[in-house]
């Protein structure tokens, strides 16, 4: 069973996560409000398969979270997708030189999101 | 505190010109404490248009978050210039500030949200749904039904929303969506939320139909959200696809019920809200078949308490499968049939209860003694009397609470017959007994008021006096006994009767045995009789308290007969005299107490004046808390920085 983390503060992402992932084969859905409670989680339960991490988010935003998380290693050995409003280019550079794997751009397409997290939900 | 954060700003910055330009800065602090703290002042101190600007800067995250998080614990104070960045050029600032007013919680932004709906900028719009869904705006659910037919992206987030506001106006909109594959589990999430009795049938006919065990969850949850909104069954009997579940014809939900709810592993991570709607939908429909399966899922201890409801609204109907649950193998299930039998109050369960006191594991055997007292079956009173002596915690407490409660009379046959009641159980029988009195105890309890161990007699004490009849003259022997704890017992009985007599004991015991003074202040303030106030006060001031424990409970007769010895005590040369007697006053509150409270913060002792600071902290006197701030005692200036600080942090708390 793959352990898929969305770290995000809005309810709306995480029913859409549910909605879009929650009925998915082999896949369990685990939530975080910042990074903080991710780091948290994460140091509770051990890492998951795969981590969607929103960048504005209150306590401790993505890009710190990612920062920490490639402090820690986790981020070498479990792929990071990062989520956000933001499509500049600097900012798409500024999370994957963080270590992050993918950038996704809101809003995305559904299937954009199923696609990106059997792809890389796959790989751990 | 802003002085600290200047302090503490990290090293390298460069030094800021003003107050208000050093919380900024600190909001990109990387020690999250200090930047939590900033955020909290700048809440309330910075000017929000600053705060918008920092939201506007894409290059540092950290501080954007920190300002916009700053804007949103300001609440009402922030509205103003959050509305004036929905019209910001930058986009971005735009959604932000939608966002965050979503987070202010104040209804008077809605309108401008709702303005936002029709934007073309789909993260503006989403934010804006968002919002809404936040504040619970009701008054936007026309506008956001209108979203449905909207790019998916909106659709999503207005399905989601309308579920959050949970307005029944929505249900409508909401039913036909139950056909679309991309927003089916989002819609019916809304309707479970919504709870609205319109869209059961609809949900009913989607639970026999559903494919996979995924969707079928889904509309469990749901209806199981119908069913809190309408918690009586007969009121949905009309329901003909509800209804219709109860038929045989229905035979496949129903075994897809059990099989959620015989799960042993969890299969979704909402799991418990799945099965708790499973179970409700048993107890609704009064499925009888399923009885044994509601039962059965208590193996989960989480659903207990759900397990329980259920079976008590179902009533004694469920007795054959709770018989059932008290002879399966596992002892989570045997717990659960037994807190149901004992709160249905079913008596042909006795036998089966009562063979579970020998149960192989202790929470069952707990079980079922509490169960037994809840039916108050006499017969069982023997065996509950020999599990005093069980070598488990467990057992021995559930025994005492069951025999503190059963027949008084089966009770009482029970101890005495018990060969450990007249030697080691001697303490356990009196208490229980000090609990459940009965007549046919009287003989032991004067047998054990004269007993040489002390532990024994003050136990017989507070027996006694639970007793029908007069045992004053009893317990007024051991008021002289030597056993300083038995004639303690014996002030606080005395404490529960009334009467002159009693009155004057207490008096004599104040007087007179120092050791038992505090408990008979208690005990004569208990026995209520306002007029012994001005013979204590005498007696006190010939005899003054040398014991805090006597001050303190001097002070909680609450006489205002006792303020002027107390203020007399405050030049007691014992500091802990002076402490006990600064702390009466300061519980007192009258303005004379108080006015010698405030004298003593020129104490030569600072433990007394803590206990000062502690006092004017509760008055909300700051002028005298600065004056202890200064104090030479660094306790003490702690203490009194502490209380200042909470004050303040009070008063901004307060501020409109």
């Amino acid at each position: 069973m793959k352990k898929l983390l969305v770290v995000d503060d809005s309810n709306l992402v995480h029913a859409l996560c549910r909605q879009l992932l929650g009925r998915m084969r082999d896949l369990t859905l685990s939530f975080a409000r910042n990074g903080e409670e991710a780091l948290a989680w994460i140091a509770k339960e051990g890492e998951p398969d795969l981590i969607l991490l929103d960048v504005n988010m209150p306590v401790m935003d993505g890009l710190e979270c990612l920062r920490r998380l490639a402090a820690q290693g986790t981020s070498q050995r479990v792929p990071v997708v990062m989520v956000s409003t933001e499509g500049r280019d600097d900012d798409v550079r500024r999370g994957l030189e963080g270590g992050a794997t993918a950038y996704l751009r809101k809003p995305f397409a559904f299937q954009e999101l199923r696609e990106l997290v059997t792809r890389l939900g796959g790989r751990a | 505190m802003v002085n600290d954060l200047v302090d503490s700003t990290s090293a390298g910055e460069s030094p800021a010109s003003s107050l208000s330009e050093a919380l900024l800065l600190a909001l990109s602090d990387r020690d999250y404490k200090l930047r939590d703290r900033a955020i909290d002042e700048a809440a309330h101190v910075a000017d929000p248009s600053d705060l918008i600007e920092l939201v506007a800067d894409h290059d540092d995250a950290g501080r954007r978050n920190a300002a916009l998080e700053a804007l949103a614990q300001g609440g009402a104070r922030s509205v103003p210039s959050l509305i004036r960045a929905l019209r910001h050029p930058d986009v971005e600032v735009v959604m932000f500030a939608a966002s965050t007013l979503g987070r202010t919680r104040d209804p008077a932004v809605i309108p401008h949200l709702v303005r936002l709906l029709d934007q073309e900028d789909l993260n503006v719009a989403q934010a804006a749904v968002d919002s809404l869904a936040r504040l619970r705006a009701t008054v936007a659910v026309g506008e956001i039904v209108k979203l449905l037919n909207r790019d998916p992206w909106l659709r999503f987030a207005a399905v989601h929303a309308l579920g959050e506001i949970g307005d029944p106006h929505a249900v409508q909109a909401l039913l036909p969506l139950l056909c679309d594959d991309s927003v089916r589990e989002m819609a019916i999430d809304a309707l479970g939320k919504i709870g609205s009795v319109e869209a059961l049938g609809p949900l009913a006919m989607l639970l026999r139909e559903s494919a996979d065990a995924g969707s079928f969850a889904s509309c469990l949850r749901a209806i199981g959200g119908v069913l809190e909104h309408h918690p009586d069954p007969g009121v949905l009997r009309n329901i003909h696809e509800w209804a219709a579940i109860s038929s045989p014809e229905a035979m496949g939900v129903h075994q897809r019920i059990m099989e959620v709810l015989g799960a042993l592993e969890r299969q979704w991570s909402d799991d418990l809200e799945i099965r708790t709607a499973a179970a409700a939908i048993i107890r609704a429909l009064r499925l009888e078949p399923l009885y044994t399966t509601l039962v059965l899922a208590g193996r989960d201890p989480l659903l207990a308490d759900v397990l329980q409801y259920c079976a008590v609204s179902i009533g004694p109907e469920i007795s054959p499968s709770l018989q059932t649950g008290l002879g399966v193998r596992n002892a989570e299930v045997r717990v659960l049939a037994c807190q149901c039998v004992g709160a249905l109050g079913l008596s042909d369960c006795v036998p089966h209860v009562t063979a579970l006191l020998a149960d192989p594991d202790e929470k069952v055997r707990a079980a079922a003694v509490h169960t037994l007292a809840r039916l108050d079956h006499a017969a069982a009173v023997p065996a509950i009397v020999r599990l005093l002596h069980d070598p488990g915690q467990v057992l021995r407490e559930a025994a005492r609470a069951a025999l503190g409660r059963m027949d008084a009379a089966a009770v009482s046959a029970g101890l005495l017959a018990d060969p450990a009641t007249a030697g080691a159980g001697k303490t356990v029988a009196l208490e229980i007994m000090r609990g459940n009195p009965h007549p046919t105890q009287a003989a032991f309890l004067t047998a054990c008021l004269d007993d040489t161990d002390p532990t024994v007699r003050r136990a017989a004490v507070a027996a006694a006096m639970r007793q029908p009849g007069d045992f004053l003259g009893t317990v007024e022997a051991l008021l002289y006994d030597g056993d300083a704890a038995v004639r303690r017992e014996a002030v606080r009985a005395l404490g529960r009767s009334r009467g002159e007599r009693v009155c004057r004991l207490l008096l004599l015991a104040i007087e007179h045995d120092a050791e038992t003074r505090a408990d008979a202040i208690r005990a004569l303030g208990q026995a209520g009789d306002a007029r012994t106030i001005g013979r204590l006060v005498a007696v006190l001031s010939e005899h003054p308290p040398r014991q805090p424990a006597e001050i303190e409970a001097l002070a909680e007769l609450h006489e205002a007969a006792s303020e002027p010895l107390l203020v007399r005590l405050v030049a007691d040369p014992d500091p802990a005299i002076r402490v006990a007697a600064i702390r009466s006053l300061g519980a007192c509150g009258s303005t004379v107490a108080l006015r010698h409270v405030f004298m003593a913060v020129r104490d030569s002792d600072a433990r007394v004046r803590r206990v000062v600071a502690d006092a004017v902290s509760r008055c909300r006197d700051t002028a005298l808390l600065e004056t202890l701030i200064m104090d030479s005692d660094a306790s003490v200036a702690l203490a009194a920085r502490r209380h200042l600080e909470d004050l303040e942090q009070a008063a901004r708390h307060d501020r409109p």
